[in-house]
């Protein structure tokens, strides 16, 4: 039941609801019955949440003039705020409360702001018509709600649009300028037609005054107070304090209508920041990050912690990527929106490809700050990359009349299975003297005619691509022609892999390089026989070489030779030496390898031994001493055999340049502890070697600006053969600034290192 | 006297070992082949067998690698002494069983030192 109050304004007559029913002139009904009926008729016209969208508030508009225009105004205003809220339903509760309290006048204010209170937290994104039955009870003026209606309600309003058939039909064209104007109206004698509300009849009140609500300078809706008994109008404070009254419920209204639309935006905006599929910044507008959803973080892949207060800039676009992006900052930082393709950098040094939305965020024409949306287009442009090289791939094959393409599809279901089914095009199929239709289009039957020992080469560029190895299979094989011949064939193709890497196509083109193929050969042929015939002349030379020497040393032999004519042998045998030895160093300079060795460990004492005997074989005439401390097993060497020409063409320089019949070679050794190396210093009584000379001594044959002056070619693979080892080599006089004394070869050796 | 099979293509080559031989008076060339196949057959056909055989390297048919992996297969104690003018050669041809490597031409006395040398080892 209603509470009831004194009021302290007006005389009052204390009246029950059943007393208000049994005076009232209703034709119909009671209180009670209307308070019943009102409750069922309140529920059923309720509406759910999802009838009404909620949309944010808009722009003022004022109602100005009444009449059909305004009324069609109020149309739009009414719809407009309509679909500005969150939801649209009856003021049940509200019509609940009030409609089982009693509240006296001079409390309404109090009374309408606890309803209000519960509108606004609860309901208050509903706008209503409340009418208000206004009764004296015991002297005291009480309001208490009946019934109620929305002025939203597409009936309601076309009732009052059409005026005639309101429930307040004697609320006149004035009238309703007047409350639209913010202003009371109020007439005696009124009748509320109910009929449509199906559960009255025709209310007839004594009094009546209508309050209007005003939100945002519209007409919101208005408070009824009626009076089923007492005629009189209400006095000006009354009134007064009924405007207040409803100026608090327009203005907490209209609180709720905004608050309401503000915290459903923020959610709004909450969800689409942070379940967006794309990474998203908001900043200052320097480029100062304030918040960064779970995209970005997990895209550049940074904590929350670690961006907050940087500037975007330093983070994914540092270095070389500064500059565009700083350009972008500063652009969007004056209110420029921009959108571009760019790459950027992970926290971890990665290159992203990326969609770039910068844009200013403006709250009126101020700019407060700027947001970045940046979307990992690293796949699509993997695909475009793809795409574009198959496209190449096909334009090539198309356009070149010499190329042949194939392509297969894998199976969806099992992508790891080669499949058999492929496309030859005709060009292909022509290369092996097929026609079209001649030829299956089967990779089997491809392969089968593949000439074996080019299969594995060609299976293994093929299986390297698939595991994805290589960017593109490429490989030359030779292929069973029509007629029994081969053909050379080069291949060149790529699979296209969708997003989870799995092949989707295979694309390439063949070309016959048959042609290409047989000029190389031709050429490898030619190499081949000018190394051939090399080594004939060396086989050759040295053969004869040896017949001459030989001869040589049997003429030596013979009994009765002057002594003349065995110098002159041993001269012969020297010169056919030297044609040997010229010939043996061509040949190892021609096929000594260019890269470092595995060496062995070699002993010098040794090398020495075997060279020396070596060379003064070569020399019949002149007699060789060489002198060294060297003993077996000492001083070991990192070399092989190449080592033994090293000394053995030394040793033949002093022997060969030397003027005289006694040759003195020194052989001094010292090891390098620093460097694990031995010096050996090569010492002859020689006639030296001038500085000019020494200077093109090693000369390198690769050495375009040298122009070999004929002096033999001994040094220059003395040269190679060290630099193998890692070693080094060069000439001093034996005696400083005096060449005449006789030369020094100093050798660097890397010390040998037994296991 | 230690008997001698010459086995090279070059018809000279024969005549000059033959001479050089001789002439040391301790060797005795007892029989010629002129490839790798040939001197298989000359060893097969030889009762005794020769002390030493001496191989060239670039022959026709069967070069002298070859020849000489064939003979030892046919008698492990075959002496085998490799002549040839490539000096790269050698490793391989010990590595074939070769007991000597005489670099061509060499003097007579490097043939003689040779196959003291290897006669010596038995």
């Amino acid at each position: 039941m209603p509470s009831k109050k004194t009021s302290k304004k007006e005389p009052s007559k204390k009246k029950t609801s059943e007393g208000s029913a049994s005076k009232s002139k209703r034709t119909k009904s009671s209180d009670k019955a209307a308070k019943v009926t009102s409750k069922k008729e309140q529920s059923k016209k309720a509406p759910s949440k999802k009838d009404k969208p909620s949309k944010k508030v808009s722009s003022k508009k004022e109602v100005k003039v009444a009449g059909q225009d305004e009324l069609t105004k109020l149309k739009a205003r009414n719809k407009e705020l309509e679909e500005k809220l969150h939801y649209y339903r009856m003021l049940k509760e509200t019509i609940s409360f009030c409609s089982n309290q009693m509240v006296q006048i001079s409390e309404l204010p109090e009374a309408m702001e606890s309803v209000l209170t519960k509108v606004g937290t609860e309901l208050g994104k509903h706008r209503t018509i409340v009418f208000q039955n206004y009764v004296d009870t015991e002297g005291e003026l009480y309001i208490h709600t009946f019934f109620e209606a929305t002025l939203g309600d597409a009936k309601g309003i076309e009732h009052i649009g059409n005026l005639e058939n309101i429930y307040l039909k004697d609320v006149s064209v004035d009238g309703m300028n007047q409350l639209m104007r913010g202003q009371p109206w109020q007439r005696t004698k009124s009748q509320f037609d109910l009929r449509e509300k199906k559960f009255f009849g025709i209310l007839e009140l004594e009094q009546v005054a209508l309050v209007p609500i005003t939100v945002e300078q519209g007409l919101w809706g208005f408070l009824l107070v009626g009076d089923c008994e007492k005629e009189s109008s209400m006095a000006t404070e009354e009134l007064g304090a009924l405007l207040n009254l409803t100026s608090m419920m327009g203005n907490c209204i209209q609180q709720e209508m905004t608050q309401g639309a503000a915290w459903s935006e923020k959610v709004l905006f909450e969800q689409l920041f942070e379940s967006a599929q794309e990474a998203i910044i908001l900043g200052y507008n320097d480029g100062t990050i304030i918040r960064a959803n779970e995209v970005f973080l997990s895209l550049f892949g940074y904590e929350e912690a670690e961006v907050l207060g940087k500037k975007i800039d330093d983070l994914v676009a540092p270095g070389d990527l500064s500059t565009d992006a700083e350009e972008v900052t500063r652009d969007v930082s004056i209110g420029v929106t921009v959108e571009f393709e760019t790459v950027r950098q992970t926290k971890k040094g990665e290159l992203i490809d990326v969609s770039v939305l910068a844009s200013p965020i403006m709250v009126g024409d101020e700019q407060i700050g700027v947001y970045g949306i940046y979307r990992d287009i690293s796949e699509r442009k993997r695909n475009e990359e793809a795409l574009k090289e198959s496209e190449e791939l096909f334009k090539q094959a198309i356009d070149g009349s010499e190329g042949g393409i194939w392509y297969l599809e894998f199976n969806p279901e099992d992508p790891e299975l080669m499949p058999d089914k492929i496309y030859l095009s005709p060009t292909l199929k022509g290369y092996i003297g097929f026609d079209q239709h001649e030829f299956p289009n089967s990779v089997a039957a491809w392969h089968e005619r593949i000439h074996p020992d080019d299969y594995e080469g060609l299976m293994r560029s093929s299986r390297d691509h698939r595991e994805g190895y290589t960017d593109h299979h490429e490989a030359y094989y030779r292929i069973k022609h029509k007629n029994g011949t081969y053909r050379w064939m080069h291949t060149r193709g790529k699979i296209i892999r969708n997003e989870d890497g799995d092949p989707v196509r295979w694309v390439g083109i063949i070309w016959d390089v048959t042609d290409q193929k047989e000029q190389e050969m031709e050429a490898l042929t030619k190499r081949d026989q000018a190394t051939l015939l090399g080594d004939i002349l060396a086989h050759d030379i040295s053969n004869l070489n040896l017949g001459i020497s030989g001869l040589m040393d049997l003429m030596v032999e013979l009994e009765g030779l002057p002594e003349e004519g065995k110098e002159l042998s041993y001269h012969v045998i020297e010169q056919s030496r030297e044609i040997t030895n010229l010939v043996a160093n061509v040949r190892k300079l021609r096929n000594i390898p260019v890269h470092q060795q595995q060496t062995e460990v070699v002993d010098l004492r040794d090398v020495l031994v075997r060279t020396s005997k070596g060379v003064k074989a070569n020399y019949p005439l002149k007699k060789m001493t060489l002198k060294h401390s060297v003993k077996g097993g000492k001083v070991l060497l990192a070399g092989n055999d190449l080592l033994d020409d090293v000394f053995f063409n030394i040793f033949g320089n002093s022997m060969k340049h030397s003027k005289s019949d006694k040759v003195k070679i020194d052989v001094e050794h010292k090891y390098l502890r620093g460097s694990k190396s031995y010096r050996i210093e090569i010492s002859d009584n020689g006639p030296g070697i001038p500085d000019v000379i020494k200077s093109q001594l090693f000369y390198d044959l690769d050495d375009a600006e040298y122009t070999p002056t004929g002096k033999g070619i001994g040094m220059t693979l003395v040269k190679r053969i060290v630099d193998l080892f890692d070693g080094e080599v060069w000439v001093e006089d034996k005696v400083a600034s005096d060449p005449s004394k006789g030369s020094k070869f100093i050798l660097i050796l890397k010390r040998g290192e037994l296991d | 006297m230690a008997t001698i099979l010459i086995v090279d293509d070059e018809h000279f080559i024969h005549d000059l070992y033959r001479n050089i031989l001789d002439t040391s008076g301790k060797h005795v060339v007892i029989a010629d082949a002129y490839d790798g196949v040939e001197a298989i057959e000359v060893y097969k056909g030889s009762d005794p067998k020769p002390d030493i055989v001496i191989m060239d390297h670039r022959m026709p048919e069967m070069d002298g690698l070859e020849g000489t992996k064939a003979l030892l297969e046919l008698d492990p104690n075959v002496k085998v002494i490799f002549a040839s003018a490539d000096s790269s050669i050698k490793r391989t041809a010990i590595e074939n069983g070769a007991s000597g490597f005489l670099s061509k031409p060499f003097r007579f006395r490097e043939l003689i030192a040779q196959l003291d040398s290897v006669l010596g080892d038995e």
